[in-house]
């Protein structure tokens, strides 16, 4: 589960180690992903069959590049059903 | 090996004209490709096998190429010839929550199931840019091995970059943009390379690619810059692949191919992910095993194919699944150019003893 608390100090630690998002209000998105049988298969892998649920929080901003073009720049922390960073990306 | 170069005859007429010198070219190409059996075919015109023409909608192409498959056997590079007017891209459901409606993507060509994330064959595509010679001049080329390589980098992803560009070459000699940025840039710094790594900021209004540093972001590289460029280019910038409407003019990735030395070019058609930091992960990842099969002598297709099959493979290792970010790489990463083109002494024999 995620919790407020947990929101508060990922944010936290977004603010300082990505200072351009920082005062970002990020939008939690909570996903189901089902077992990818199909692609398991394809790859020749072994399919798991439980379904998984991680949290996305997105942090979005638009910012402006030296020539005026404006450019929407986004991160994602993604995060297990425990509430623990898995990865943290952003938009290239 | 089996090779299927398709193009849509009515609509690359409207984008170039008489089409006679690039079938022309073909027919010489696929004479010089001896270690192939390559076929070039237009889906709205009657061909060898009766394979009923279709019209220019990508369903109805990727049927065309599906049932010319089963009359002629497996299709291992499959090449369209065209821009989204001659071969349209799939624009398909964008797995993110992002500023784009749909992501444009080649993967449904390469895919022989319902499944479209895990390509099957390897795909790539020559652009039209609404010219000829731009055309036959892929057909062209050959991968002069240098033993050098070229990369640069936004500030703030330094670190990330350092572990892709690592394949290639040293990571201290990577340009970091800022300070580095296209006033300062060089063109000598895009000569005489086998590879030309970019983990730049991109977008679909601008020609320019963008380095960053905090809140600031500079133009690292414009079009300007590129002059007698050599090498496999791969760029992570977002919309790095993005060529509608678009012409070598005000598109890095078309002025890139237009370049004689360009083997191809391997981008993204819509904004792209990566991480801040290492591991590799995203576009990175698929970067970073492209360059590794080129690397070891691979043809760009089969490098790029190869490379799709280990993100996904790395990633379900990873975490048991493909999450959004992840399948959003594997349609929007696209390759550009001839497929079967290689960096190695075999291919520059072959191109010596075949081509004119």
């Amino acid at each position: 589960m995620i919790d407020h608390k947990k929101i508060d100090k990922i944010k936290k630690k977004i603010s300082k180690e990505f200072p351009e998002f920082k005062g970002i209000e990020p939008k939690l998105i909570a996903k189901a992903i089902g077992p990818q049988e199909a692609i398991y298969k394809k790859l020749s892998l072994g399919a798991p069959k439980e379904f998984k649920s991680i949290y996305r929080l997105k942090f979005k901003k638009t910012v402006e590049t030296v020539d005026e073009i404006a450019m929407e720049r986004i991160l994602i922390v993604t995060l297990n059903e425990q509430g623990e960073i898995i990865k943290i990306t952003q938009s290239r | 090996m089996r090779m299927l170069i398709l193009s849509g005859k009515e609509s690359l007429q409207r984008q170039i004209g008489d089409t006679a010198g690039v079938a022309d070219t073909i027919n010489n190409f696929i004479k010089s490709k001896k270690e192939y059996q390559i076929k070039f075919v237009y889906y709205d015109q009657t061909n060898d096998f009766n394979v009923k023409p279709v019209k220019e909608k990508n369903e109805s192409i990727r049927n065309f190429i599906l049932t010319f498959e089963k009359k002629w056997g497996t299709i291992n590079f499959l090449l369209l010839l065209g821009g989204d007017r001659v071969i349209p891209f799939f624009k398909l459901k964008n797995p993110c929550e992002d500023g784009d409606g749909t992501v444009l993507s080649d993967n449904p060509y390469a895919s022989r199931d319902g499944d479209c994330l895990i390509p099957d064959r390897a795909c790539s595509r020559i652009p039209d840019n609404k010219d000829a010679n731009f055309i036959t001049k892929q057909f062209n080329k050959t991968g002069k091995i240098t033993k050098q390589s070229f990369g640069m980098t936004a500030k703030v992803w330094q670190k990330a970059s350092e572990n892709v560009y690592r394949q290639i070459g040293k990571p201290k000699n990577m340009k970091v943009s800022p300070p580095a940025t296209s006033d300062t840039f060089k063109a000598a710094w895009l000569q005489e390379k086998d590879f030309l790594y970019f983990n730049l900021h991109g977008s679909r209004f601008s020609s320019n690619w963008y380095g960053q540093d905090q809140g600031e972001y500079p133009v690292a590289l414009k079009p300007e810059n590129i002059n007698r460029a050599s090498g496999i280019v791969a760029s992570e910038a977002c919309y790095g692949a993005y060529i509608i409407n678009k012409s070598n003019k005000d598109a890095i990735c078309l002025k890139f191919l237009n370049e004689d030395s360009i083997c191809g070019f391997c981008g993204s058609t819509t904004i792209a992910y990566g991480p801040a930091v290492p591991p590799s992960s995203e576009a990175d990842l698929l970067v970073k095993y492209f360059f590794e099969y080129t690397k070891q002598g691979l043809t760009i297709g089969e490098s790029f194919k190869n490379a799709k099959l280990d993100f996904a493979r790395k990633a379900l290792r990873r975490h048991g699944f493909l999450d959004d970010d992840d399948q959003k790489t594997l349609l929007q990463f696209v390759l550009y150019g001839d497929p079967t083109l290689r960096l190695s002494p075999q291919t520059m024999k072959s191109k010596k003893r075949g081509r004119k």
